[in-house]
């Protein structure tokens, strides 16, 4: 978090997850959302559901299993991962976006942690929301600027706290 | 160049030396020095530039995901975004001199269309040590020569302004790039440069060859055509063996080797056994019919010339 420069130059809200309550903080609003993915799985389709856009900034892609297989994870890491691909495979059509979803350390060593959600992949796939992995160079008056050099304007941004990060495996 | 450079300190700079395209005013005064005359040729050179811009990104992302360690891996993802904001940047100067039409996107010549196909299909499979030969190779030729040769012809102050800071990063891309080679020659036993050099039997890599050899010999062809003497192509390739020279690190890893002999033979306009093949390579390519490709891999819509979203 603190790692995010141009904190105090951005002139809307900042909410820190975690720590300020989330509720309604979207409402008709473009919102921005910036965390490593194993904090915005759970944070991605309650903001999706009433915010104007949402750009989701996701560091460091995480496995997510549906979530009947929740407990699957603790038991048999090896097997969720699989799973996890499946599901990844199973709602992201296009190739790009499954590379952007897809941890780059395939292991079931506990390096990659594994969630549980039904809603992250179709929240992701509505149409007022953007998945972006570009590495993010600072804030700015008018929203978050990116290193391929575009400003995405925003009113409220939602920063994954690390406190809120959970490894199920 | 070749001097060692630390790598985390490089991260840093990086991280120091970041622009955006809100950073530069592009209704400013100077669109109307870019000549009638300049126009046709200008538009198609500026989409050769930024697709090629676009390929390295690509390339860069594949990296990212082969890199041995955590700081190239950063460095590559910033190096990733930066061609994008060069290939986004270059389509804002585009637009800029009326040479878009709404949003859409410039056409890559065949032969970029297929390097792009085959970096969506296989550049995450391929060994890191491959692509981060090839990557500053192609900086060093395509990119190095075509700036500068942009900045010869157009006297625009806002085109000026954005390559100054598109040099800005490439030094910084190139300095990578040499530091990589050399860090994997080092001290490079027999049996490793054996051990690099065994991909090159991967279909999958031939396929990339066979895409790579007409694309150079295809823009050669372009740049002469757009008026930019292929002199000044040849030494920014034959640059590329300069610096790599320097270095007795550098000069033992094998795929520095092959590529910088392979620049010799592609500036090397006498030899007809090299060439004669691969120019008919580039008219074979030429005469596959755009419906036979697939449609353009998702990564290329990301790219866009507004500079806010």
């Amino acid at each position: 978090m603190a790692m995010i420069q141009g904190w105090s130059d951005f002139a809307g809200e900042i909410v820190v997850a975690g720590r300020d309550p989330l509720p309604a903080h979207g409402a008709g609003r473009r919102v921005a959302l910036i965390g490593r993915a194993e904090q915005l799985v759970p944070l991605v389709a309650p903001l999706a559901d009433d915010a104007e856009k949402l750009t989701v900034f996701q560091r460091h892609p995480c496995w997510v299993v549906p979530e009947r297989d929740a407990l699957l994870p603790a038991r048999n890491p090896r097997r969720a991962v699989s799973v996890a691909r499946r599901h990844l495979n199973a709602w992201i059509p296009e190739r790009w976006m499954r590379r952007q979803l897809t941890p780059s350390r395939t292991g079931a060593d506990g390096s990659v942690p594994v969630l549980a959600s039904d809603r992250y992949y179709p929240a992701l796939l509505q149409a007022h929301c953007k998945l972006l992995t570009w590495p993010i160079d600072r804030l700015s008056r008018h929203g978050v600027r990116s290193v391929e050099g575009i400003e995405h304007h925003c009113d409220l941004i939602v920063v994954a706290a690390p406190e809120q990060r959970s490894i199920a495996a | 160049m070749s001097d060692k450079i630390d790598l985390d300190r490089m991260l840093e700079k990086v991280k120091a030396s970041q622009w955006a395209l809100v950073d530069i005013d592009w209704d400013a005064p100077g669109a109307e020095l870019v000549t009638e005359a300049q126009w046709p040729k200008l538009k198609a050179f500026m989409s050769d530039l930024m697709w090629i811009e676009h390929v390295g990104a690509r390339g860069f992302a594949a990296m990212a995901k082969g890199a041995p360690t955590e700081t190239l891996r950063e460095l590559y993802s910033y190096f990733h975004a930066e061609e994008q904001r060069h290939a986004n940047a270059e389509m804002a100067l585009m637009k800029r001199w009326g040479m878009l039409e709404g949003d859409e996107l410039p056409e890559p010549n065949i032969n970029l269309r297929l390097v792009i196909e085959w970096l969506d299909r296989y550049a995450d499979e391929m060994p890191y040590h491959v692509l981060s030969t090839v990557i500053p190779m192609l900086e060093v030729a395509l990119d190095g020569a075509l700036c500068k040769f942009l900045l010869d012809t157009v006297d625009d102050p806002v085109c000026h302004q954005a390559f100054g800071l598109i040099n800005g990063d490439e030094a910084r891309h190139l300095g990578v790039g040499f530091t990589v080679m050399e860090m994997q020659g080092r001290n490079a036993s027999l049996v490793r440069m054996v051990e690099m050099l065994a991909p090159v039997v991967d279909p999958r890599l031939l396929i990339g060859i066979a895409t790579y050899l007409p694309l150079l010999n295809k823009m050669r062809d372009n740049v002469v055509a757009m008026g930019l003497g292929e002199k000044k192509l040849f030494q920014a390739m034959r640059r590329f063996e300069k610096v790599g020279e320097r270095s007795a690190h550098c000069r033992r890893n094998p795929w520095y080797q092959i590529i910088s002999r392979h620049a010799r033979l592609v500036t090397n306009r006498g030899n007809v056994v090299y060439h004669r093949p691969v120019d008919m390579l580039v008219r074979l390519t030429g005469r596959i019919p755009a419906r036979w490709l697939p449609a353009v891999p998702s990564w290329v819509h990301e790219l866009r010339w507004q500079p806010t979203a």
